[in-house]
């Protein structure tokens, strides 16, 4: 008798589940996520930033054999950039002068939103994080989130108070990029394990490692010129119809606290 | 009491699931602890208790996580059947062993729906690296599962609501 009451109650509550499931597949389990964000998610972010402190204190020990090297290429990877930017300032003064000599509105920056991390993608195979903005601060889906002038991913779900990012190295990620140094385009792609892929290069354009990658603005709500990685090696190959990039970010996923999303320009 | 103690448990390791594990990622990999804690309650305590608490973990990492909905809540059901089934086999074995048994059948069936999944939706995936992970995660969730087990155990048994079975 009492093992058919608990089967049964077992019945009720597997039920229950499915429900609970069935709701969230049709996009009604707002109510739920809402009392998520508002009571475990504050708690969840305190807590990230200890897992990220103790990462953090665990990677060192690994490098302390590559500091000097690290250090050297760092300081003039600095002094290139400092160059750039300062060739930068004069190009973009030139584009305002023409711009407004041709009546078009001036080039701004684009609008943005921070927003905290408040939640990781609690398995290996995603990467995916949750912050604590949604689309009561403006916030859709396919807009890109940034951090410290990286792209990190794209907005893949958002709720009135709170959104998913899909992060560039989710094996699902798409997003069109471009060479800057070249002018080629191509996708990039994430990887299971971390690591992006460039591909469908075309075999006519020249890309060569330690060129830049920023997104292309093809389409959607991502624009032109978010700063993604740079090329590690190139593969190709004489009887491919395209060749491919293997490209490296400064991306940490597991470190991100704060991003900012790109509203729109 | 020992209910509330439970449901800690399972909130403290939600909390843990979804912020502190993944900024860590020992090893690479984001190790499953709320597994642990629903298999050590299944094991030890009444079913329904267990199905109720993973069913309601699983809801709440399915809202946070990026993949399918459903498939924490499915894979926690899973593990609070297999559990059920483990521990009134018959078979005499101590809770640490009958915990490994359902943590290696969970993780691993989890594997495959991901890296199937992943594969079928054309995404890039290295075999190698999703086997080495895999296993990985696999190792690490059967050392928590060993850590952890007797304390998930103390909790389970005997909860008032509804007595032990």
């Amino acid at each position: 008798m009492n093992r058919n009451r608990a089967n049964r109650r077992l019945v009720i509550a597997l039920g229950a589940g499915a429900l609970l499931v069935i709701l969230g597949l049709s996009g009604k389990a707002g109510p739920i996520r809402w009392v998520y964000d508002h009571t475990l998610a504050p708690v969840g972010h305190t807590i990230a930033g200890v897992g990220t402190g103790m990462s953090e204190f665990f990677d060192n020990f690994g490098k302390v054999s590559h500091l000097a090297t690290d250090n050297l290429r760092l300081e003039q990877e600095n002094a290139s950039l400092r160059q750039r930017l300062a060739a930068d300032a004069d190009t973009r003064r030139d584009n305002d002068i023409l711009r407004r000599q041709l009546g078009f509105a001036v080039a701004g920056g684009a609008r943005t939103i921070g927003a905290e991390v408040i939640a990781f993608q609690p398995d290996s195979y995603r990467q995916f994080i949750t912050i604590n903005r949604g689309t009561n601060q403006g916030i859709a889906k396919g807009m890109a989130a940034t951090s410290d002038g990286i792209l990190v991913g794209l907005v893949s779900d958002v709720s009135s108070t709170s959104a998913k990012i899909a992060l560039v190295n989710d094996p699902e990620f798409r997003l069109a990029v471009r060479d800057d140094d070249s002018g080629a385009e191509g996708i990039l792609s994430g990887q299971l394990g971390n690591g992006l892929i460039m591909d469908q290069i075309s075999q006519t354009d020249k890309v060569k490692a330690g060129d830049s990658l920023t997104s292309a603005g093809l389409g959607g709500n991502v624009p032109r010129g978010l700063y993604v990685g740079q090329i590690q090696s190139v593969n190709t190959r004489q009887n491919a119809v395209f060749q491919s990039a293997q490209v490296v970010t400064t991306l940490r996923a597991n470190h991100l606290r704060f991003v900012f999303v790109v509203l729109g320009l | 009491m020992k209910l509330y103690g439970l449901i800690l448990v399972a909130l403290l390791s939600l909390v843990l699931q979804l912020s502190f594990l993944p900024a860590l990622r020992p090893f690479g990999v984001v190790p499953n602890i709320v597994l642990i804690v629903i298999a050590a309650a299944a094991l030890t305590g009444p079913l329904v208790t267990a199905m109720i608490l993973g069913l309601g973990c699983g809801i709440l990492l399915d809202l946070v996580s990026g993949s399918d909905f459903g498939l924490q809540t499915g894979l926690l059901a899973l593990g609070v059947v297999l559990a059920g089934y483990v521990s009134r086999s018959g078979l005499q074995l101590g809770i640490r062993v009958q915990l490994l048994i359902v943590v290696l059948a969970v993780t691993t069936i989890s594997a495959i729906i991901a890296i199937l999944g992943l594969s079928i939706a054309g995404a890039r995936v290295s075999i190698g690296t999703a086997t080495t992970q895999s296993i990985i995660i696999l190792i690490l969730n059967c050392l928590f599962g060993v850590l952890f087990a007797p304390i998930c155990a103390r909790l389970a048994t005997q909860n008032e609501l509804y007595g032990k079975q």
